[in-house]
């Protein structure tokens, strides 16, 4: 944990607020989100759907749809410099080049009418001057990284000739293409099947030891967070309600909303009779309420949390929470 | 790919065979004996009647009559058109004023696809790059104004103003470049609307897809964003919007032809019909079928140009 | 948190109904739908003049202005002096009746042949589908005016033309509904307790398929008029002396650059007529997020 504090600050989002002026009205995505990456960490951002994670990272790269999205306020600092303020020129040279995106959707997320070698070509020659021979060769060397068999061969293929599993390692392999220092990996297993999941997750974990990249992992699985992550943020109705190291947080939640998520995981070593599920629903973001966002679902809320929107505090050294009557802080001493 | 095209190859046969049962039928259910209505609308004796009769052997039994009909069509061997005579006698050979028409209607129809896509792509790409603004509504605006406005209402109007006001243009006809304009310009007109439709709608879409974002993500500038792959994806659903618009093509060339005196076959078709030429109708519906199922097969075909998917099946 | 422009059109976060895609739409295309039908609802009762005979000495007299007779005609008067106002409103009861019948033809035709075809699927749907594809591909139009020009053309006879060169798109929609709606689970539940096929479908194929052929059928109402329009001057509607808009604007092609509103004003009362309906489909489409 000291470790963390000396490591570098790669991205360093402040007060991100994005919005979605829509139809029924307008949707608040991401409220006031502020964090950090380290250099050479993988960042777990967990939350029911609907929570603004996707948003949040998509935000980063300035991917939202404009109209109807629009960023409204804060920072996203890239190695001290705002991508918020970049022109679209400079953008181009941050997308892919410095940060890239592992897209959910294997099977939509790949242009039909082209290979997928082409595709991959296409992201090695946009950030290098690589001649057309080299950067074959350099999509083939990709292709075997990321794990697809015979690449010399599969590189002339059309995305659906693949299969989910081999699809998304594709993309993987177009988002390392610009040899990025930051992965978002947005959902990257949701839409696969469990054994090709695990597959993709130990993928992840290696490419970011051998090639030394920072992962930003976007899921709605605390399974999946526990296996690959080393720190987590946790988010609810568009905002931060606890941040923590992977392994403080699965032993002693802090904010009630994950204490209840951790107790709905299904656990190998106990007996239970029941799963525990968080009651009630995810609140309306079109009228969110004005105290705790958790408040209505939470069995210790009290008239306070009503009235006060808690503010993400420290709680023990490197784990904010956002709530004002937490869980108690276990030390390990 | 072979199968394919055989199977669309067999697709348009049955097309072109069922327009001719349905041309055959319904010309013998025409009240009255059309060697008769045709005689009276001529004012000849009852022996060229008889000869008519036996011209289109109408005393033979119904199949009998159809086997000869499906000969002649392929053979070419189509009779004289009733409507130009000369001494009192039919002289024109239906087939070559088929000949003579058919390239006319699809010089025009094709120019009208290849100039309405060349305006279209590029309104329609603007408006679906910013939905919701100004220009897009005010495309929108004018779109349906002019799908409100009857074609020919429109071809009305350019004659008033092109040619007879500003006398810049021939009020009609056909022959040079010049009497060519605006039988093109106003058929376009409906077309430009259906095809910056299509490529605001799809190209929307595809703005949204997932695919985009990827190239996006990849630091792609805009414009190879856009052109890349964006456009190069909306080709498709343009190539089937040309496929489905090609009836309603020729429709509209029926208009367009008799209001500017274009002699072309749906001219041709018109005035058939109206002088109840039926050895020209019974000829000319099938072979405008004929033509109709070889541009949906050349459209088809270029689907496998367009979409991989369809190729390696 | 910073206001931008975007905001200004939300009150309290929400967009005013008024404001919602569609909407706009929808009401002026109900005002103009209302104006025609109303003016044309009029006619069967009343006119101000009569609508097939005139006043020769009152030829061609502009709108708003009062002819040698001492009458003033609010649209002016057409090449035979008869008044374009009474023109004009009964003319629209041909384009209006046509419209209805055929727009009501394919929406029954379709709702029925869908529900079967994707309900039932197998033998049927493989024919439905087949004459499908050749209708796309074969020149029906033609066919059409061959049968208007062989049998004449009765206000019948022109909607069942048109109703046979139009159901196939809203036949398309209705069938992919109802296969879509078949799959679903409630359909499945219902078999299980018990409810028989004819019962499925009424109870629940056909709600779920009506907003669909809603949609689709109005937007086909904008194109039959226009086609019916089309007909009447190529001179193969239904026949005179009743005017219809369509035949009143083919009679005026000789005086567009003098008198031009013989066919303007019939012109302008097609366009309204097609505007407004067209919104309407456009908007409820919207509203019930239809493609």
């Amino acid at each position: 944990m000291e470790s963390q504090n000396t490591l570098k600050v790669l991205l360093d989002v402040k007060n991100l607020t994005t919005r979605f002026f829509t139809d029924d009205g307008i949707v608040l995505a991401v409220d006031n989100v502020s964090f950090q990456l380290m250099e050479g960490e993988i960042l777990g951002i967990v939350g029911e759907s609907g929570s603004g994670k996707s948003v949040t990272s998509m935000s980063t790269m300035r991917l939202i749809p404009i109209p109807p999205g629009e960023i409204t306020e804060g920072q996203v600092l890239l190695k001290g410099r705002d991508v918020l303020k970049c022109s679209e020129k400079e953008m181009q040279d941050i997308r892919g080049n410095e940060i890239a995106m592992i897209f959910q959707e294997p099977m939509t997320a790949l242009n039909p009418v082209y290979t997928i070698g082409a595709q991959i070509i296409e992201a090695i020659r946009q950030h290098s001057k690589m001649g057309k021979a080299k950067a074959r060769e350099r999509a083939i060397d990709l292709l075997k990284l990321v794990g697809i068999p015979a690449p010399e061969k599969r590189v002339d293929d059309y995305p659906h000739q693949l299969s989910g599993g081999m699809r998304q390692r594709v993309i993987i392999a177009i988002a390392l293409a610009g040899n990025p220092s930051i992965l978002i990996a947005d959902e990257p297993t949701t839409a696969l099947d469990v054994t090709i999941q695990a597959q993709i997750l130990r993928l992840i974990r290696e490419i970011k030891e051998t090639q030394n990249k920072s992962v930003m992992l976007i899921t709605h699985d605390l399974g999946v967070i526990a296996q690959t992550c080393d720190r987590v943020i946790v988010m609810y109705g568009a905002e931060i309600v606890e941040q923590s190291p992977v392994r403080p947080l699965y032993k002693n939640p802090l904010h009630p909303y994950t204490e209840g998520l951790l107790s709905s995981i299904p656990k190998m070593d106990e007996d239970v009779e029941r799963l525990n599920v968080i009651e009630g629903m995810v609140p309306n973001p079109l009228a969110l309420p004005a105290g705790c966002r958790f408040c209505s679902r939470c069995k210790k809320a009290q008239e306070r949390c009503k009235a006060e929107k808690p503010t993400l505090r420290e709680a023990a050294p490197g784990r904010l929470v956002a709530c004002h009557y937490p869980c108690e802080v276990q030390t390990d001493e | 790919m072979g199968q394919f095209i055989g199977k669309r190859l067999l697709r348009g046969l049955l097309t072109i065979f069922v327009t001719m049962v349905v041309v055959f039928l319904l010309i013998r259910m025409a009240p009255g004996d059309p060697a008769s209505i045709l005689a009276g609308s001529m004012d000849t004796d009852e022996a060229f009647v008889e000869s008519l009769r036996e011209e289109w052997g109408l005393d033979e039994p119904i199949l009998k009559q159809f086997t000869v009909y499906v000969k002649n069509l392929v053979t070419g061997n189509l009779g004289y058109s009733y409507q130009y005579l000369t001494h009192g006698k039919p002289n024109q050979p239906v087939i070559s004023l088929i000949l003579q028409r058919l390239p006319r209607t699809f010089i025009l129809a094709a120019s009208v696809i290849i100039f309405s896509i060349l305006i279209a792509i590029p309104l329609g790409t603007i408006c679906a790059m910013k939905p919701g603004s100004w220009f897009d509504n005010l495309t929108f605006s004018i779109q349906m104004t002019i799908t409100s406005i009857p074609n020919f209402y429109i071809g009305m109007i350019l004659i008033a103003l092109l040619a007879v006001k500003w006398k810049l243009l021939p009020t009609g006809g056909y022959g040079d470049f010049n009497s060519f304009i605006m039988p093109m310009l106003c058929l376009s007109f409906r077309y430009i609307v259906t095809f910056t439709r299509t490529t605001r709608t799809e190209l929307g879409q595809i703005l949204n897809s997932d695919y985009l974002r990827t190239a996006k993500a990849k630091g792609l500038s805009r414009t190879v964003v856009l052109f890349k792959h964006g456009l190069r994806n909306v080709l498709i659903p343009i190539v089937t919007m040309i496929g489905t618009r090609l009836g309603g093509l020729l429709t509209g060339a029926v208009y367009v032809e008799t209001l500017f005196r274009y002699y072309g076959v749906g001219e041709l078709l018109i005035s058939a019909i109206s002088a109840r030429d039926y050895p020209t109708i019974q000829a000319v519906i099938p072979y405008i079928a004929a033509v109709f199922v070889i541009v949906n097969l050349a459209v088809d075909m270029s689907y496998f140009a367009l979409d991989p998917r369809i190729r390696k099946k | 948190m910073k206001t931008t422009k975007n905001d200004r059109r939300y009150r309290n976060g929400h967009l005013p109904w008024y404001r919602k895609k569609g909407v706009p739409r929808l009401i002026v295309g109900c005002i103009l739908v209302l104006i025609v039908v109303l003016m044309v609802g009029v006619s069967l009762f009343w006119t101000p003049h009569s609508p097939v005979s005139g006043n020769l000495a009152d030829r061609l007299v502009a709108p708003f202005h009062t002819g040698k007779s001492g009458t003033f005609y609010l649209l002016g008067t057409d090449p035979l002096g008869r008044d374009m106002t009474s023109r004009i409103m009964a003319g629209g009861q041909v384009s209006v009746l046509v419209a209805l019948l055929t727009v009501a033809l394919c929406a029954l035709l379709s709702t029925f042949l869908g529900v079967l075809s994707g309900y039932y699927r197998g033998w049927v749907d493989s024919v439905l589908s087949m004459i499908c594809e050749i209708n796309i591909s074969i020149p029906l139009f033609l066919i059409v005016i061959m049968i208007i020009a062989i049998f004449g053309s009765s206000v019948f006879v022109l909607a069942l033309c048109l109703a046979l060169n139009e159901w196939v798109s809203v036949f398309r929609q209705t069938r992919s509904k109802a296969i879509v709606q078949s799959n679903y689970e409630y359909v499945t539940a219902a078999r299980v307790m018990g409810a028989n096929n004819r019962k499925i479908i009424i109870h629940h194929l056909i709600p779920n398929i009506v907003p669909t052929t809603m949609v689709f059928s109005t937007l086909l109402v904008g194109s039959t008029i226009i086609a019916e329009s089309g007909l009447a001057y190529l001179g193969l509607g239904v026949s005179k002396p009743f005017p219809t808009w369509g035949r009143m604007i083919s009679e005026g092609q000789a005086y567009m650059n003098t008198e031009w509103w013989v066919s303007g004003i019939p012109a302008i009362c097609i366009a309204i007529l097609v505007l407004g309906v067209n919104l309407i489909g456009d908007g409820l489409r919207i509203i019930w997020r239809m493609e």
